[in-house]
């Protein structure tokens, strides 16, 4: 029952994240310059993070693929870079409803 | 910073930077930004075949951060977006294999570098025109949208457009499109696509003008659906060319470090402005691919 619960919420999470918003709600969401602010430089630090991370984990391995095959590198190299894109995103997002409950 | 995949040394600072640049003109534009991205990583010194690979691939990662902003604010057509992906790879294969016949024909490629030209300047001159006189009042209004942000001097052109009674006529909600040819939407898609082919790129600044003027498509709508065409066109190519070796994937994780803060940033932006005005601030974006192409005249290089 309470693993049901999470995943409804988890999924109510995600389509919020894609789902058109009203124009009375994209009025309401308007950031203002702070908020925004703080969006941005929580997205940017995860987004730093996560290339240091790929930069001290990752740079030989990638290497080594780009040199041993080709096919499975371009598919390991277009998932890191929509990976970049997708799932900061969502972190930023979850983040943010973290801290804009707890302001509240 | 070295880069053991095209064994390069570049400044990560130099990257993020220009991947900032190319972010915002991607989130407010719609377009890819590789006009920009493509030198700035060619005076690197980085091998071109980098170059061209490793700038589609951050196009892809800013364009899925730029793309879900504007889709929660309803300025993605997917519908239309999917179809235009169809029309945009024949044109670009179409403009890619054209290139290759017409490098065996000496004149013929300045006939064709002339012809582009000129259409490109024509683009951003009628863009500036047609803004300027939507801003200031002069000129007849076309009822094309319902958006009272977003009226145009020549709405008139894209009515007469969808009059064009050739099926199947299709129906795009979000673009406020009632009936439109699926055929017309193909051919603005392949005329894009042939820019594309011809210019290297995405051609954002050829394709974002003929959604707003030819299909009637509102302008924010054109951005947003411009940038959720990149990020498949895009993806595709990504591929392609890391198969083809020519993808150093950590450039372009530093680059678009920058690029997805720009992007975001760019986004905000247009809920700032009214179409109009995106559109005037978009017309002198032509003339870059038209300087591409003198480039390419005058010193023999094909800049794709």
């Amino acid at each position: 029952m309470k693993k049901k619960r999470k995943w409804d919420e988890v999924k109510a999470f995600a389509i919020e994240l894609v789902k058109k918003r009203t124009k009375a709600q994209q009025k309401e969401s308007e950031p203002s310059l702070k908020a925004f602010a703080v969006d941005l430089s929580i997205f940017t630090t995860l987004v730093v993070s996560y290339f240091f991370l790929v930069l001290s984990f990752l740079s030989q391995w990638l290497k080594n693929i780009f040199d041993q095959n080709k096919l499975v590198y371009a598919f390991v190299a277009w998932a890191f870079i929509a990976a970049q894109g997708v799932v900061l995103e969502i972190i930023a997002a979850a983040i943010l409803k973290v801290v804009g409950s707890k302001v509240k | 910073m070295d880069f053991l995949i095209s064994g390069q040394h570049i400044s990560p600072i130099y990257l993020a930077a220009l991947g900032f640049v190319v972010g915002i003109f991607g989130g407010f534009f719609g377009v890819g930004g590789s006009f920009i991205a493509g030198p700035g990583l060619f005076i690197t010194g980085l091998p071109m075949n980098f170059v061209v690979g490793t700038d589609l691939a951050h196009i892809v990662g800013k364009s899925i951060v730029a793309t879900r902003q504007h889709l929660v604010r309803g300025n993605v057509d997917m519908k239309l977006g999917l179809i235009m992906v169809v029309g945009t790879v024949v044109g670009t294969e179409a403009g890619a294999q054209a290139i290759q016949y017409l490098k065996q024909l000496k004149m013929v490629n300045l006939v064709v570098g002339v012809f582009f030209i000129a259409v490109l300047v024509l683009i951003s001159a009628f863009m500036a025109w047609e803004s300027w006189a939507t801003i200031t009042g002069k000129g007849k209004r076309g009822q094309r949208h319902k958006r009272k942000d977003d009226e145009s001097a020549v709405g008139g052109f894209s009515d007469k457009v969808h009059r064009i009674k050739l099926w199947p006529m299709i129906k795009l909600a979000e673009s406020e499109i009632k009936s439109v040819s699926l055929w017309t939407v193909l051919v603005v898609a392949v005329i894009g696509g042939l820019f594309a082919g011809f210019l290297g790129g995405g051609a954002g600044y050829v394709r974002m003008p003929l959604l707003v003027y030819v299909l009637g498509v509102p302008t924010k709508v054109a951005v947003g659906t411009d940038l959720f065409e990149v990020v498949i066109s895009s993806s595709y190519g990504t591929i392609s060319h890391a198969i083809k070796g020519n993808v150093d994937i950590m450039i372009a994780l530093v680059m678009h470090t920058g690029a997805a803060v720009g992007a975001q940033i760019g986004v905000v932006l247009t809920q700032f402005f009214r179409g109009p005005r995106i559109r005037l601030a978009f017309s002198p974006l032509p003339l870059v691919g038209a300087a591409m192409v003198v480039y390419g005249l005058i010193t023999g290089h094909q800049t794709k």
